[in-house]
């Protein structure tokens, strides 16, 4: 590995930190008591996991084009997440699935 | 550090799987849609994280076809309306949801917690 | 007949060239997708008279990374704590912000902040559903419209 160490111990300390956001969010998914807390864990915890991951991945790449291109894959899935949330929660609602701890 | 970014692509994978148990709890339609936007977030992560590892660029591009697919099938889900099935009676959702029989697995046991 | 902004073409061919680099060999592909992009861009309703400025888009985007490592945190703490301490709920918020970009683009937002999302929109009312301390995402809305506002060159009325 031709690259200096600080830069592999920087960026995989990115890349370590994005993993703990992704077993967060499945920790979440299958922990959290209904649909609604789920999609929160899902799209927050995940998110912040694949940006971290894509900061590493970003640091460690050889040409800024791959630098860009990985910026706009994690821009790409933000917006998406997003809006598939916004989307899911919605046809819950209308389906009335029950939130926890409600009386529906 | 290539065997290093192996396992953490090995380690994302098992987050994968791990989500399959909330596809067999369900209860309902959505939460198991719910694991198709982690497979999409967490399959993006796996084929960035392989790109760098195995030094193919290519996989980048997949990332992206993975990316936009997750979308397009989460909006599906979402468009056709679900069908829902209390006892054997399928209850539609608006004018887009599918006939008995049109939802596949996941129109089968949506459980009406009230 | 809507006028095709060349400034959205170059936008387009530049996103093509930066995904296709280092090897350029599909370039005809890449046309190909530039006009369909366009074709699309002008069908769904073109430039938008009021968007974004972009010089605000450097005090926005930082405070909204922050924001949303703040969201990640704040849910991943929940989701380890072996209590699950979660009071989650629905709650309205008034929207002010006018229909059209800037309100999508709020509404979309949300749901990286801390503990809230949008789950439905109806006229003005938005239905967002928090993980906890309902109080603390209504505060966190109402900054977050101001500076969307302000990201698109409108004043939104307090309260």
């Amino acid at each position: 590995m031709s690259q200096p160490l600080l830069l592999d111990l920087v960026s995989g300390g990115f890349m370590l930190a994005g993993a703990f956001f992704f077993l967060a969010g499945t920790v979440g998914l299958l922990r959290f008591p209904d649909v609604y807390c789920r999609l929160h864990a899902l799209t927050k915890a995940d998110n912040l996991g694949l940006g971290l991951l894509s900061v590493g991945l970003a640091l460690r790449a050889d040409l800024w084009t791959e630098r860009v291109q990985i910026l706009l894959i994690w821009l790409l899935v933000m917006g998406a997440a997003a809006t598939v949330c916004h989307l899911l929660a919605r046809s819950s609602l209308e389906e009335g699935v029950p939130a926890w701890g409600e009386d529906s | 550090m290539d065997d290093a970014l192996l396992l953490l692509a090995a380690f994302l994978a098992l987050n994968v799987a791990a989500g399959l148990v909330r596809v067999a709890r369900g209860p309902s339609p959505a939460d198991r849609m719910v694991v198709a936007q982690l497979f999409g977030t967490t399959g993006v992560a796996i084929l960035l994280v392989l790109a760098e590892a195995m030094h193919a660029p290519e996989l980048r591009t997949v990332a992206l076809v993975f990316a936009l697919l997750a979308v397009v099938i989460s909006v599906a889900f979402v468009k056709r309306g679900w069908v829902r099935r209390l006892g054997s009676e399928p209850v539609g959702g608006g004018p887009g949801a599918g006939g008995p029989g049109a939802g596949g697995h996941e129109g089968e046991a949506m459980e009406a917690e009230r | 007949m809507k006028r095709v902004s060349p400034i959205w073409v170059g936008i387009l061919a530049l996103v093509w060239w930066l995904l296709a680099s280092p090897r350029l060999s599909g370039w005809w592909v890449g046309i190909v997708a530039v006009a369909v992009g366009t074709a699309f861009h002008v069908a769904l309703g073109g430039r938008q008279r009021r968007g974004m400025r972009p010089g605000h888009l450097a005090v926005f985007v930082p405070w909204f990374l922050l924001q949303s490592v703040r969201g990640g945190a704040d849910v991943a703490r929940r989701a380890l704590a072996p209590s699950l301490p979660l009071a989650p709920g629905f709650l309205h918020y008034r929207i002010r912000l006018p229909q059209g970009p800037a309100r999508v683009f709020f509404v979309n937002c949300i749901s990286l902040l801390p503990g809230t999302f949008s789950a439905r929109l109806e006229d003005d009312d938005l239905t967002v559903h928090h993980l906890a301390e309902p109080e603390a995402g209504l505060r966190r809305l109402a900054e977050l419209e101001g500076r969307v506002g302000g990201l698109f060159g409108m004043e939104v009325a307090r309260g």
